[in-house]
């Protein structure tokens, strides 16, 4: 009789994992197999003596050394952080009120007409040459105020 | 309760807090089984402590597809194992350590009589033995299922195994765990 398959039927059935065909069939052959029927006695009792082992409770050192290990690893990693971050916002900042100089420069020269006709001479824009696009513009323009 | 994924996203994210929760929830259990797995007290507060160290250090590769449970008993199982093959390599043995550090079975509260509990505690004892003389992977599948109450399925997830495969491998470790104990008994016929 081939008794490893229903040994391994014994195993699932103690931990619950057995179906109900399976039951049956195992219940048939241990009606005729006093091997069997011994070895699950013995199967019992090693269960039984696996569930009585005591559970022990971790000693507190444990939960304190790996805390103050992940702890003293954060800070270690903040102080890292802290290093570069220092110097780099105050780069950043200079960086910033270097970009904030100028574009205050240029809303002041905004303010004053940009700066720009004066360097350009634009005030003397009317002063086309004989012809030119500019001048019909300007004689254009002017004789519109006069109508 | 907080949910422990959610947790240990958290600790994902470098929470030492939720990561302090997930331990104190766990850290028995943990113990246990490494205290099962090397019979040892010291090899076991070690391996609890560097089990947590490694949790929270790898914590940002952490992805939710299994259950906490799985996750964390994959990890010390692995540790386990790798922890026999370098006490092999070493030649220390279980049973030396055993004794040396003290591992006694379950107070001996069964049965009136004085003998019977004496008795019943020798049994105990070389029940302990016979499991610290199984394969550290038998040893740590039937502890997963017995001891700590996995179904296969999850037995399965956290050794990478088909559940037929751990299956075989609980029917295999109590096989040698009966044989030990009727040899115990002085019945050795099996």
């Amino acid at each position: 009789m081939d008794c490893n398959r229903f040994r391994l039927m014994l195993s699932r059935e103690l931990d619950g994992e057995l179906d109900a065909r399976g039951q049956d069939e195992l219940q048939r052959h241990l009606g005729e197999c006093p091997e069997c029927r011994g070895y699950r006695l013995v199967l019992l009792e090693t269960a039984a003596c696996h569930r009585e082992l005591p559970e022990a409770g971790p000693p507190p050192a444990i939960l304190a050394a790996v805390m103050a290990e992940i702890e003293g690893r954060n800070r270690d990693a903040a102080a890292w952080w802290y290093r570069i971050a220092v110097p780099a916002a105050a780069v950043l900042i200079m960086l910033l009120g270097l970009g904030a100089g100028v574009s205050l420069n240029e809303a002041m020269l905004a303010e004053n007409g940009n700066g720009v006709e004066e360097v350009l001479g634009l005030e003397q824009l009317d002063d086309y040459p004989p012809g030119s696009f500019g001048e019909i513009l300007v004689a254009a323009t002017e004789g519109g105020d006069d109508g | 309760m907080r949910d422990d994924v959610d947790l240990m996203l958290q600790v994902s994210r470098g929470d030492t807090g939720a990561f302090r929760i997930l331990m104190e929830r766990y850290q028995k259990p943990v113990y246990n089984f490494f205290l099962r797995s090397t019979g040892s007290i010291e090899d076991a507060e070690d391996l609890t402590q560097q089990l947590f160290i490694n949790m929270f250090r790898s914590a940002r590769r952490y992805r939710p597809s299994s259950s906490f449970k799985t996750y964390l008993y994959r990890i010390a199982a692995n540790m386990a194992v790798s922890f026999a093959r370098k006490r092999r390599r070493r030649g220390t043995g279980s049973l030396e350590v055993l004794s040396e550090d003290g591992f006694e079975p379950a107070s001996n509260g069964v049965g009136g009589m004085p003998d019977e509990a004496a008795e019943r505690g020798e049994l105990k004892g070389a029940y302990v033995e016979a499991l610290l003389r199984l394969p550290a992977g038998q040893r740590a599948a039937i502890e997963l299922r017995v001891g700590r109450g996995l179904s296969y399925r999850e037995i399965a997830e956290v050794m990478g195994k088909s559940v037929p495969a751990v299956e075989s491998m609980i029917s295999r470790a109590r096989e040698k765990l009966a044989h030990d104990l009727r040899a115990f008994r002085g019945k050795d016929e099996l």
